[in-house]
C-alpha cells in the first residue's frame, strides 16, 4: 500500500502539483483581495477548488498507474489499491492545506473566525476531496475507462443536491457555508456519514473489479 | 460480470453521494415552556420589565431566544442565551426586557441545537399601564385598594400582589417599579434581591416595610445603613438611601386602620402624578439608541491585495524559474516565508480594523454606592459601506464577571428582515439587549455594586468616605453642572475639589451632555458631575482585540 501512496504522490508532484497549488493560491488571492478574505465567501469558493482536485484525482489524471494496472500487473487487491489511492489523495489535500496556511492565519485574525470553524472546514474539504475522488475512481472502475464519468456523476449529484431543498444538507458547498456561518462547534460526529460512505465505497471497489480480467491477464 | 451490476453500482454511488454529508437529526424531546411578561401581566411603557420563562425538563441543554417586534415589524432585536441542564428540573429565568413604546410583541423561542422545540408570543397591547406600579407582598386587599386609589381622581395606581420570590433579582427589572410594600417582617430575601433592592432605592425608589415586631430582619438594617436606629421613633421611620427612602411602619393597634386610607399611602409612597415622578432609572436615563459614528475607517484592500500579489507572484516566479523540476519544495519554503509574514500582518490589520465595530458607552453612577446604570451603543459597520465590512461573526464582547457574548446580524425567519442579536454565553448576564437597529445595537446593564480598581497606589488617595472618588475625578477631565453653570475640575485633594467656571460643556464631553441634562432634570437641586474614561473595569464591556472605548459618566456630587 505504501508503494501505491508514494507512487500517487510522486505522480501528483511531477504532473499536477504546480497546477493544483497555483490554482488554489490564485483563487485564494483573488477572493482574498476582492472579498477581503470574508470567510463565508472565500472558504465556500475554495470548496470548488477542492471538488475539482477530487475530480482530477478521481480521473486518476496524475497517476503513474491506474487501479486496474495495479490490480492486474501488480497483483494487488482492488480494494487495497483503491484505499491506497484515497490515502494519497488525503495526503495531497493536506499539502494544499499547508500552502493555504498564511491565508487561514489572516482570516482568523481579521475576521475573528474561531480556529475550530477553520478546522472543521478543512476536515470538510478533505472529506469532499476524498469522496469525489472515490466516486470518480469507482465510476471509472465500474464503467471502464470513461474519462467523462466523474464529471457526469458530479454534475448529476450537484444538480440533485442543489435543486432539491431537502437535500441541501448533502451539498458540500452548502455544508461549508453552514460550517462557516455556524456559531457553535458541530463536532467531528457530523463527518461520520462521509467517512462511512468512503469506507463503503472502498468495500464496493473490492468486489466490483472485473476479476475475469485479472484471471485472464 | 461487472457489466450485469453496473446500473446497481451506479445507483448505490448516487445514493451514497446524497447521503454523504447528511448528519443525524436530533429528535424533539418532551419539554414545556411557560412565559409571562411584567408584573401581574402589566408592563410600564418605556421601562424594563421582567420576562419570566419557566422550562420544564426534556433536554440537557437548550437555547432561549427572545425577539422583540416593533409595531411596524422593523428592526426586530434578538437576545440569545444558553439554558443549562433544564432536564434536571424546572429552570426559571428572569430576563429584563425593555418595553419601549414601539414594541408590539415579544416572542420567546426554545431551541435544542438548531431544532425549534417550542415558541410563545406575548402581545403587549392591552397590557400597558402608563402609571405608578407598586409591588405588594402579603398586603391585605383593603390596603392594596387604598394604594390603587391614592392618586384618584387624577390617575390610577397599580398595586400588584407578588410572592417574595418574584422580587426582581436583576436591577433592570425594578425600572418601572415606583414602590415596594412588604408586609412580612420576617421575610428572607436572596443576596441578589437585597443588592438590587438597595440599588433601586438609591436611584429614588421607596420601600415600605410594615413591621408588626420591633426587630426587622438584618437585611432591612443593612438597607438603612448607618441611619439605623435601635429604638424606633414613633409610628413611621424614614431612612434616606441615596435619592430614595426606606420607610418602616410600626402599626399600633390604635393606628392599624390608618393604612386603609388612600391619602396616607400617597404620603408614605411619596406618590405624585406619574409624569412628575422622580427616579433614576435606565428607561428614563437612556431613552433610545445614540447614533454611533464609525471611528477611523480602514480599508483592507491595499495591504491584503499587496500580500496576495506577492504571495502568488512569488509562487509563479519560483515555478517559472525552473520548469522541469518538481516545485513542491519551493511551495513549502514559500509557505514558511508567507506564514512568517502573515502573522505580524494579521496582528496589525486586526488591531486597526476592530472587526468593524464602534461604540459609545454612557453610565450613571448612583449615589451612596448604589452601583451604576450603564448603556453601551454598539454600531456595526454595514457590509456595503465603502472599505469597511462587518464580520460575519460580529463582535465578540467580553464583560464583567468573565461573561462573554457576541453581537451580530441575522435575517429574521419570520419578518425576513436583517436584525441585530446579542448572544450571551452566561445566564444571567449583567447586560441585556434594549434595542437593535439595522446597524446598531444597544446593551444596558444595571450593576448593584460599585468597586474601585486596585491598580492605583493608595498613597495617592485622599482620605474620603468614597475611596473610588479620586480615581473618577480626574482634573481637566471632569465637569460639574448645577443646571446653570458648567465648571471644569482643576484639582481634587484632601481639601475638596477646585473648579474653574467655563462657558459651556467642553468638546470632549459633548456626547455626555444629553445624559447629564436628563439626570439634572430629574433632580434639579443636585450638583451633577460628569467625566469620561474612568469607570471601574467591573462595569465595562470590551470588544475583544480592540482598545477600551470611550465612556461618559455622570453622577450626583457626593460633596
Amino acid at each position: 500500500m505504501a508503494a501505491i501512496i508514494i507512487s500517487e504522490i510522486n505522480g501528483w508532484r511531477a504532473n499536477f502539483s504546480r497546477r493544483t497549488l497555483l490554482v488554489l493560491m490564485a483563487v485564494t488571492a483573488i477572493c482574498g483581495s476582492l472579498a477581503f478574505l470574508r470567510p463565508e465567501y472565500c472558504l465556500v469558493i475554495l470548496t470548488g477548488v477542492f471538488i475539482w482536485i477530487g475530480l482530477v484525482a478521481g480521473k486518476q489524471s496524475w497517476s503513474e498507474a491506474k487501479i486496474d494496472g495495479w490490480a492486474i500487473e501488480g497483483k494487488k487487491a482492488p480494494g487495497l489499491v483503491f484505499s491506497g489511492k484515497l490515502t494519497a489523495v488525503l495526503l495531497i489535500t493536506l499539502i494544499h492545506f499547508v500552502v493555504l496556511l498564511p491565508a487561514l492565519i489572516l482570516t482568523n485574525a481579521i475576521w475573528g473566525i474561531p480556529w475550530w470553524i477553520l478546522g472543521e472546514t478543512l476536515v470538510s474539504y478533505a472529506l469532499t476531496t476524498v469522496l469525489m475522488a472515490a466516486l470518480g475512481m469507482l465510476g471509472t472502475l465500474s464503467f471502464g475507462d470513461i474519462s467523462e464519468f466523474p464529471r457526469k456523476l458530479f454534475s448529476a449529484l450537484f444538480l440533485a443536491v442543489t435543486c432539491i431543498p431537502g437535500l441541501w444538507d448533502s451539498n458540500p458547498v452548502w455544508q461549508v457555508w453552514n460550517l462557516v456561518t455556524s456559531k457553535s462547534p458541530g463536532g467531528m460526529v457530523q463527518f461520520i456519514p462521509n467517512l462511512i460512505v468512503i469506507v463503503l465505497l472502498a468495500l464496493v471497489a473490492q468486489f466490483c473489479f472485473p476479476r475475469e480480467a485479472v484471471e485472464g491477464g | 460480470m461487472i457489466k450485469q451490476y453496473r446500473k446497481w453500482i451506479a445507483a448505490l454511488m448516487f445514493i451514497s453521494g446524497l447521503l454523504a454529508f447528511t448528519g443525524g437529526k436530533l429528535q424533539a424531546a418532551q419539554i414545556k415552556m411557560t412565559t409571562s411578561l411584567g408584573f401581574g401581566d402589566f408592563v410600564i411603557p418605556g421601562h424594563w420589565v421582567p420576562l419570566r420563562v419557566q422550562i420544564k425538563g426534556g433536554v440537557d441543554s437548550a437555547r432561549v431566544e427572545v425577539i422583540r417586534y416593533n409595531e411596524d415589524e422593523n428592526n426586530p432585536s434578538r437576545e440569545i442565551f444558553a439554558v443549562s441542564n433544564p432536564a434536571a428540573g424546572a429552570s426559571q429565568l428572569e430576563i429584563p426586557v425593555l418595553a419601549s413604546f414601539k414594541v408590539k410583541r415579544v416572542v420567546t423561542r426554545l431551541y435544542h441545537g438548531k431544532q425549534l422545540l417550542t415558541e410563545q408570543s406575548l402581545n403587549l397591547s392591552g397590557k400597558i399601564f402608563p402609571g405608578h406600579l407598586i409591588l405588594a407582598i402579603n398586603l391585605p386587599a383593603a390596603e392594596q385598594q387604598a394604594i390603587q386609589k391614592s392618586l384618584l381622581p387624577d390617575e390610577p395606581v397599580l398595586a400588584v400582589p407578588i410572592q417574595p420570590e418574584e422580587l426582581p433579582g436583576s436591577g433592570l427589572n425594578y425600572d418601572g417599579v415606583s414602590g415596594v410594600v412588604i408586609n412580612n417582617p420576617g421575610l428572607v430575601l436572596a443576596p441578589a434581591q437585597i443588592k438590587t433592592l438597595r440599588s433601586w432605592l438609591t436611584g429614588g425608589g421607596r420601600l415600605v416595610i410594615v413591621a408588626a415586631s420591633q426587630q426587622p430582619p438584618n437585611w432591612v438594617r443593612r438597607l438603612a445603613g448607618g441611619n439605623w436606629n435601635l429604638q424606633p421613633k414613633g409610628y413611621q421611620e424614614v431612612f434616606p438611601v441615596g435619592f430614595g427612602s426606606l420607610i418602616i411602619i410600626h402599626p399600633k393597634s390604635d393606628a392599624a386602620g390608618i393604612l386603609q386610607f388612600s391619602g396616607e399611602w400617597r404620603k408614605i409612597l411619596n406618590l405624585k402624578p406619574y409624569l412628575q415622578s422622580l427616579r433614576i432609572s435606565a428607561g428614563q436615563c437612556f431613552p433610545g439608541p445614540v447614533t454611533v459614528k464609525p471611528g477611523q475607517k480602514f480599508s483592507l484592500i491595499n495591504p491584503l491585495s499587496l500580500f496576495f500579489l506577492l504571495w502568488v507572484g512569488a509562487a509563479v516566479f519560483l515555478n517559472l524559474y525552473q520548469k522541469k523540476k518538481p516545485p513542491l519544495n519551493r511551495f513549502l519554503i514559500l509557505t514558511l516565508f508567507s506564514v512568517a509574514a502573515a502573522v505580524p500582518l494579521a496582528g496589525i490589520l486586526a488591531k486597526l480594523w476592530k472587526h468593524g465595530a464602534a461604540w459609545h458607552t454612557q453610565a450613571v453612577i448612583l449615589p451612596d454606592g448604589g452601583g451604576a446604570l450603564v448603556c453601551a451603543n454598539i454600531g456595526l459597520y454595514p457590509s456595503n459601506e465603502s472599505g469597511v465590512y462587518g464580520s460575519p461573526w460580529g463582535v465578540t464582547v467580553t464583560g464583567p464577571s468573565d461573561e462573554e457574548g457576541g453581537i451580530n446580524f441575522e435575517t429574521d425567519r419570520e419578518s425576513g428582515r436583517r436584525m441585530a442579536f446579542w448572544r450571551r454565553q452566561h445566564t444571567p448576564s449583567q447586560y441585556s439587549l434594549s434595542a437593535g437597529g439595522s446597524n446598531n445595537l444597544v446593551l444596558t446593564g444595571c450593576f448593584p455594586e460599585f468597586r474601585v480598581n486596585q491598580t492605583r497606589s493608595p498613597s495617592n488617595t485622599p482620605d474620603t468616605p468614597d475611596p473610588w472618588l479620586p480615581q473618577l475625578l480626574i482634573p481637566n477631565e471632569t465637569v460639574s453642572w448645577d443646571g446653570r453653570q458648567w465648571r471644569l475640575l482643576i484639582n481634587y485633594s484632601l481639601n475638596g475639589p477646585l473648579w474653574r467656571e467655563i462657558s459651556g460643556p467642553p468638546q470632549w464631553f459633548q456626547d455626555g451632555v444629553e445624559l447629564m441634562k436628563r439626570c439634572q432634570a430629574l433632580f434639579a437641586d443636585t450638583l451633577w458631575l460628569g467625566g469620561r474614561n474612568r469607570l471601574p473595569r467591573h462595569l465595562c464591556l470590551k470588544i475583544q482585540g480592540s482598545p477600551i472605548p470611550e465612556y461618559f459618566w455622570v453622577m450626583p456630587a457626593p460633596f
